[in-house]
């Protein structure tokens, strides 16, 4: 195996309209929980020649105005000008209550996998958030990007924007950073030459995001910043978004295997979304408790059967204890079952205990590696028990 | 030089976008003079509400030529304009025309070329920005003063140059208008057009008759039209004379009509807004705005100095505008607008440039029309044809081949469409609708969509007390009382219930006027609400508002979401009563009344509950108050913390009676329902479930307070799946229903207010409410329901679809009878056996003998299932291809049964007048039962069904036997139409002959299946999720 490459991940901005539809899907979630836990809820976003359809199953207590829930979004999100924009956008909803009632707490045991998927959880010593190197720089990009037009240092960006970092690995050890690419759109009127631009893009998103790396830009490294040419407008206006389009963005960067289902837009009795929280948990503690530098692990579930048809884990190389071992041991510590994870992690009241939203920031910038939220599944809690295994008797 | 959007272009014709034209119509006046006096362009069309010009010129000439010509002649314009004649400065820019916009916009030009290159978007309709000034700046414009206004004289100078303050009447339509209407029609033309062929071939007797026949229909759809005319016109109320207004510093009474800007009006409760008004000073104003934006509770307003200049037309509180209704407080308003200019002009303006379409069935028939008269001429042209061939003399023949094509027109078709109708109209206004044109009544059959305009319509457009939680339990106001747990009860039986009740009574401006029938109550609709649900529970209102006098009130104001009022109390004691914003009044309250009246702590939990109680009454689209008292000295300052809470009282404009039962009955009709309304997604989509507005299938809504920003063909393609249109604009209602339209659909609008206009003109078939709706929604609708109810639209709607079927049925019968008449003289000449019918006898047949069984199909009981299944498609012809085919066949059978009872008798008798009388009496008496057979396509004599008699086509059926026997009896019949006596066995033969093709088509049916006509309906949609 070839351990030697280059490798690139890419994140977007919270502008992006696929990020976009993921956000507001994310913030109907967050309402409906917030206001009754037991909700369910799908919610799907697109948009399109700014116009913004939202499709939405729901069991629930919680009477939820979603267009102006979107129109927050949008708002926030810095849509607020000419074109597209929160105020008359046009938005259009289709509502079906689900027939088979809300989410009721029940015996692990009894509640089954209503989805056949399998998902993946990955972990690495790369970065403190074990997030692998290239797709953490990506998203410290987008963050950067998202903060230089916020706080009005860069008042000429518009919310769409892209980032890449591409990082040289030696033995899968990252080395250098290969090249950054940047790609921003500016507000009709407001736009700036490609000289400026480059210069504001250097000064306030690409350096103070390469601060404090442990590897930073060096002198071959390729940064290029808008190399197509300049974007006016950009958004909804310009190509469209559509929910769960950016699973890779939302996992690993494509570093390693990611489930094809999406994550926005699903209630916590959804094995495709919280399923991927729970085996990145898992995966978290091994690479913690120095178990491997790096361990990938894919759970199988079955529609129908509440435990997973298979526990797989994968450490390239890099474990102290044999993969098929580890797979067993791990299928018996975590318990996988549906039910099980929404409980461990208190996924239902995670909306009620952060006003603000929380599914909805994790919709963008990754869900992965969020330290900045807290959320359950990147906590070290079983770090020490997983130690034992490699304790000397 | 101003650059032009050229919108559209090709050669000879193209349409502009033109800055400054949009409500401007001096600048329309002078470009179309300027313009059309230049050689190379046609004709010029300046729309002002477009803001478009479209000109039609010289094919050669290139439309980028004709820009620049436009362009230059724009420039020249502004620069005539720009400069204000000294003598009077302000006025010019008052008046909201194209004067005062186009210097703006041209400064603005001048500084940036680029929004030269792109037009400034248009302003949203009704965009004067008075709003957005400080009041000081327009005083000053319109040169007058809050104290003393303008003087009389120059009042009367501005009033003769800029006209009254009034409306257009919508003038009713003229008695002669009416008349003329009635012979617009195509079967009427071609009715006349026979007419005038029998007079120049010397059948003047027929030309006659014909004219009887038109004459007849159209005196019956005259007086029906005109009935329904004078009913709608009786709905009419005559609006305010007079305002109070500041002239010359004096304060005096001035009719409306005088009003001019610079005025100053005094608003009082009660006053219609006489003009668009600036506000200058207001205390505690509200404005009911409901018939200008669909808001049914009252506006507070203000005097706010200035908004923002893109503030909705329902958010401008420093406004008060034409047709409005001051329901509380007073209010000091400059006028800036008048007559035509104001908003409800500019409304008004609009409904005059919206067209109403064609209705389907006017279509169908035109098309089916002309169809009928090219085949009438080819008809005419092949038999004169044959007829030389065969060595009949040149006017012989001629004399036959109009006497057929006359045979070919159906010339009963007008008369029975229009009796139908009209007794349609006369049958609908027992149910207290008045329809105003004939052919609405068949459209309302055709309906695909129903918009319906939630408020006023859906709803009552009345606030009630919907429900009641005092710290007992909730209570439900209902038709019976007040309903706690499934049970009625009394006020009595709870203390804290009776003091909320009076507490709402005591704290509300609202006053009782006894009348005849019951007790009408003047005051803010919240605070009716609350004083209708006291009198209901069996209060004596009247009594306590006596027994505890008003002492003091505080109103709600900024800061202050709640109302206190203090009342004296027996001898010593004074009472505080508060309601308002619950919140806020729990936070002065420090107990709250018991189980047995007693007071008790209000404790953090209790609290917390009222609180979530409020959250959960708000979720449900109620607007809720909270009441609260104390008693206490009004010497002493009333400590906020020392009340006793009592409750909250939710309120609403519920919906009417019954809307769930119409939806469903629309649904199984096949007929679309559209809600559209201001509100929220989520009250509107709690509205929609409510009411049942879609059956299995998601709600889909659309949110858009803008649609203006859409492109047409995706607005269209929208409108198709859409179930609610939430936080629409009433601007945006036209839009809707033309996007409608334009996929095809009839769509049918019910409207009540002023700006629901436009849109029920536009819709195909306009319902506006008689008893609670506004005028100009009135005159301009097909359908005015006089007592508000919306069910009696399903009642409708049956009937236009069985008008529609019979008039089906009714032509099936014609067209076929005609057919056979046409075959058997084809016939005759074609095989040489002279001819079976005389000219004569072929008018009697198509005067009488058709008529009678044609108006007693026309009458035909409606189909059981009438409305089970899904509105025809507007675009099939009335008579299908399908149709054509049984036609065929069935005029095929008759003549056969005709020409063999012919030829029995020209082999017995010859030929000569007792032949001819033997077809004669064949044919006629064989039309008469195929009437029978033309009731039903599947049913018949061999599959009976279930099918309701028709009493009326067996009474024209005996009318027209008896006619007919008198025909071949009575002498002097007998000598006009040249019959002869029959004989037994020539019965017996006529007999056959018309009974067998009955049997024949009767059998026939046999073969077709009764189509399940339900299958069509769409099935549900379903959302799949990505994953």
């Amino acid at each position: 195996m070839n351990r030697n490459f280059v490798f690139t991940s890419e994140s977007v901005t919270s502008g992006h309209p696929d990020k976009l539809c993921d956000q507001i899907s994310d913030a109907i979630v967050d309402r409906y929980l917030a206001e009754d836990p037991t909700s369910r809820v799908i919610a799907e976003c697109a948009v399109a020649s700014g116009i913004l359809f939202l499709a939405v199953h729901f069991a629930s207590r919680a009477k939820v105005d979603l267009p102006e829930v979107a129109r927050a979004v949008i708002e926030d999100v810095g849509y607020v000008g000419e074109g597209f924009n929160a105020r008359d956008c046009t938005i259009m909803t289709t509502l079906q209550e689900l027939p088979d009632g809300r989410l009721n707490a029940a015996d692990p045991d009894r509640v089954m996998a209503r989805q056949s998927v399998t998902v993946f959880g990955f972990a690495c010593n790369h970065t403190p958030t074990m997030l692998p190197l290239p797709i953490h720089l990506a998203h410290k990009l987008a963050r950067r990007l998202d903060l230089a037009r916020l706080d009005g240092h860069l008042p000429y960006l518009a919310p769409d924007g892209q980032t890449q970092v591409g990082v040289t690995f030696r033995d899968r050890a990252p080395q250098r950073i290969y090249s950054v690419a940047i790609v921003t759109s500016q507000w009709e009127g407001r736009a700036v030459a490609e000289a400026r631009l480059r210069e504001g893009v250097m000064e306030h998103v690409v350096m103070p995001a390469f601060q404090d790396e442990v590897i930073a830009l060096d002198g071959r490294t390729q940064v290029a910043i808008n190399p197509a040419g300049l974007v006016i407008g950009g958004g909804p206006a310009l190509h469209a978004g559509l929910t769960g389009r950016k699973n890779a963005i939302d996992t690993y960067g494509e570093y390693c295997r990611h489930s094809g289902a999406a994550l926005s837009g699903k209630d916590p009795g959804r094995i495709d979304r919280i399923g991927a929280y729970a085996v990145r948990h898992a995966a978290k503690q091994v690479v913690s408790a120095g178990l491997a530098r790096e361990c990938e692990l894919a759970v199988s579930y079955s529609i129908g059967k509440a435990r997973p048809v298979s526990v797989y884990a994968q450490t390239f190389g890099t474990g102290v204890l044999p993969d098929g071992m580890l797979s067993a041991r791990l299928e018996r510590h975590f318990d996988f079952r549906p039910a099980a994870i929404a409980r461990r992690f208190d996924l239902q009241r995670l909306p009620e205990q952060h006003p603000a939203g929380f599914y909805r920031k994790l919709a963008v910038y990754g869900q992965m590696g969020r330290l900045d939220l807290d959320p359950p599944w990147e906590r070290l809690d079983e770090a020490d028990a997983l130690r034992e295994w490699i304790k000397p008797a | 030089m101003t650059t032009l959007d050229l919108l559209h272009g090709i050669p000879g014709r193209a349409r502009f976008r033109v800055p400054g034209l949009y409500g401007g119509e001096r600048l329309k006046a002078r470009l179309e003079q300027a313009l059309m006096a230049r050689p190379e362009v046609l004709a010029v069309t300046a729309n002002v509400r477009t803001g478009t010009l479209l000109v039609s010129f010289q094919t050669h000439r290139d439309p980028q030529d004709i820009a620049a010509l436009v362009a230059i002649q724009l420039d020249a314009d502004r620069q005539a304009t720009a400069r204000p004649t000294p003598t009077e400065p302000k006025i010019a820019r008052a008046t909201p025309s194209s004067d005062g916009a186009i210097p703006r916009r041209r400064s603005k030009d001048k500084g940036d070329h680029r929004s030269a290159a792109i037009p400034a978007p248009l302003p949203a309709p009704g965009d004067e920005p008075w709003h957005s000034h400080p009041p000081a700046l327009l005083l000053n414009q319109l040169q007058s003063t809050p104290e003393g206004g303008i003087s009389s004289e120059d009042a009367a100078r501005r009033l003769d140059r800029l006209g009254p303050n009034a409306l257009p009447q919508a003038r009713p339509r003229s008695a002669f208008r009416i008349l003329l209407d009635q012979f617009k029609s195509l079967p009427i033309a071609l009715l006349a057009g026979s007419a005038v062929i029998s007079v120049f071939t010397g059948g003047l007797a027929d030309a006659v008759v014909i004219v009887g026949v038109m004459a007849l229909n159209g005196g019956i759809g005259h007086i029906t039209e005109q009935q329904a005319e004078r009913t709608i016109n009786a709905l009419q109320k005559t609006g305010p004379q007079n305002a109070t207004v500041v002239r010359g510093s004096r304060r005096q009474t001035v009719p409306v009509a005088t009003l001019v800007p610079g005025d100053i009006v005094w608003l009082a409760p009660g006053d219609h807004v006489p003009a668009d008004l600036r506000l200058i000073q207001t205390n505690q104003l509200m404005v009911d705005e409901s018939p200008l934006t669909g808001e049914s509770l009252p506006v507070l307003k203000s005097g706010e100095p200035a908004l923002p200049i893109d503030t909705p037309l329902a958010d401008r509180t420093n406004m008060a505008y034409m047709g409005t209704m001051v329901t509380g407080g007073s209010g000091l308003g400059l006028v800036v607008a008048t007559g035509q200019q104001t908003e409800l002009g500019r409304i008004q303006a609009m409904v005059g440039q919206t067209h109403a379409p064609q209705t389907p069935l006017q279509r169908q028939l035109d098309t089916m029309g002309s169809e009928l008269s090219l085949l009438s001429a080819a008809i005419c042209a092949s038999v004169f044809g044959v007829g030389l061939l065969r060595g009949y003399s040149v006017l012989q023949m001629l004399n036959t081949a109009i006497a057929l094509a006359v045979a070919a027109v159906p010339e009963g078709l007008p008369a029975v469409a229009t009796t139908t109708l009209a007794l349609g109209i006369q049958r609908m206004r027992r149910n207290n609708v008045a329809i105003r044109h004939l052919n609405a009544v068949e459209t309302l059959g055709a309906v695909q969509v129903f918009c319906l305009d939630k408020t006023g319509t859906l709803t009552l457009n009345r606030m009630m007390v919907m429900a009641l939680r005092t710290p007992r339990g909730e209570y439900r106001c209902e038709a019976g009382g007040l309903v706690i747990e499934d049970r009625v009860c009394q006020l009595t039986d709870d203390p804290g219930l009776h003091q909320l009740a009076r507490i709402g009574v005591l704290c509300s401006d609202t006053e009782l006027h006894p009348s005849a029938d019951g007790i009408r109550l003047s005051g803010s609709p919240t605070e009716n609400a609350l004083v209708q649900m006291a009198l209901d529970a069996g209060l004596d209102v009247g009594h306590l508002q006596e027994e505890l006098p008003r002492l003091k009130v505080q109103y709600r104001s900024e800061g202050r979401p709640y109302m206190i009022t203090v009342h004296r109390e027996g001898e010593r004691g004074y009472l505080i009563a508060v309601k308002g914003s619950p919140a806020e009044v729990l936070a002065m309250c420090s107990g709250y009344v018991g189980d047995a009246g007693e007071r008790c702590e209000l404790d953090p939990d209790t609290r917390a509950s009222i609180l979530r109680q409020n959250e959960e009454m708000a979720g449900d689209g109620l607007r809720v108050l909270g009441l609260a008292f104390a008693h206490t000295h009004p010497e002493l300052d009333l400590n906020p913390c020392a009340l006793t809470w009592l409750g909250l009282a939710g309120i609403a404009d519920p919906l009417r009676e019954g809307m769930h039962d119409l939806m469903g009955r629309f649904h199984q009709a096949g007929i679309r329902t559209v809600m559209i309304t201001g509100d929220q997604s989520a009250t509107a989509y709690a509205i929609g479930k409510q009411v049942g507005l879609v059956e299995g299938r998601p709600i889909q809504i659309l949110d858009s307070s803008n649609l203006d920003k859409l492109e047409d063909g995706l607005l269209a393609a929208l409108v198709e799946k859409t179930d609610i249109f939430a936080r629409v604009s009433p601007a945006h209602k036209l839009q809707i229903v033309q996007a409608l339209q334009k996929g095809g659909e009839v769509v049918a609008m019910t409207g009540d207010g002023i700006n629901d206009g436009p849109a029920l003109k536009a819709a195909d078939v306009g319902v506006a409410m008689g008893a609670n709706g506004t005028e100009v929604a009135r005159s301009v609708a097909d359908v005015v329901l006089e007592d508000d109810n919306l069910e009696t639209m399903a009642v409708a709607v049956a009937q236009g679809r069985t008008i529609y079927d019979n008039i089906r049925k009714t032509l099936r019968f014609l067209l076929s009878t005609n057919f056979s008449e046409i075959q058997i003289m084809l016939c005759g000449v074609a095989l040489g056996l002279g001819q079976p019918l005389s000219p004569m006898q072929l008018l009697w047949i198509n005067l009488f003998t058709d008529i009678f069984p044609a108006l007693g199909l026309a009458l035909d009981p409606p189909e059981p299932d009438v409305l089970s299944h899904p509105p025809r498609d507007p675009r099939d012809p009335i008579i299908r291809r399908r149709d054509l085919a049984h036609i065929a066949r069935e005029s095929a059978a008759i003549t056969a049964g005709s020409l063999g009872s012919y030829l029995y008798a020209l082999r017995r008798y010859g030929p000569g007048p007792q032949a001819r009388t033997q077809a004669f009496t064949t044919l006629t008496i064989a039309q008469l039962l195929h009437s029978k057979s033309c009731r039903s396509e599947h049913y018949g004599l061999f599959r009976r069904g279930h099918r309701p008699r028709n009493a009326y086509l067996d009474g024209a059926l005996a009318v027209t036997l008896g006619l007919q026997g008198l025909a071949v009896g009575a002498p002097f019949l007998r000598r006009i139409l040249g019959t002869t006596p029959l004989g037994f066995t020539d019965l017996m033969v006529v007999a056959a002959g018309a009974v067998l093709p009955l049997v024949v088509n009767d059998a026939a049916k046999l073969g077709s299946q009764p189509e399940n006509r339900q299958t069509d309906a769409s099935p549900a949609e379903s959302v799949a999720s990505t994953d």
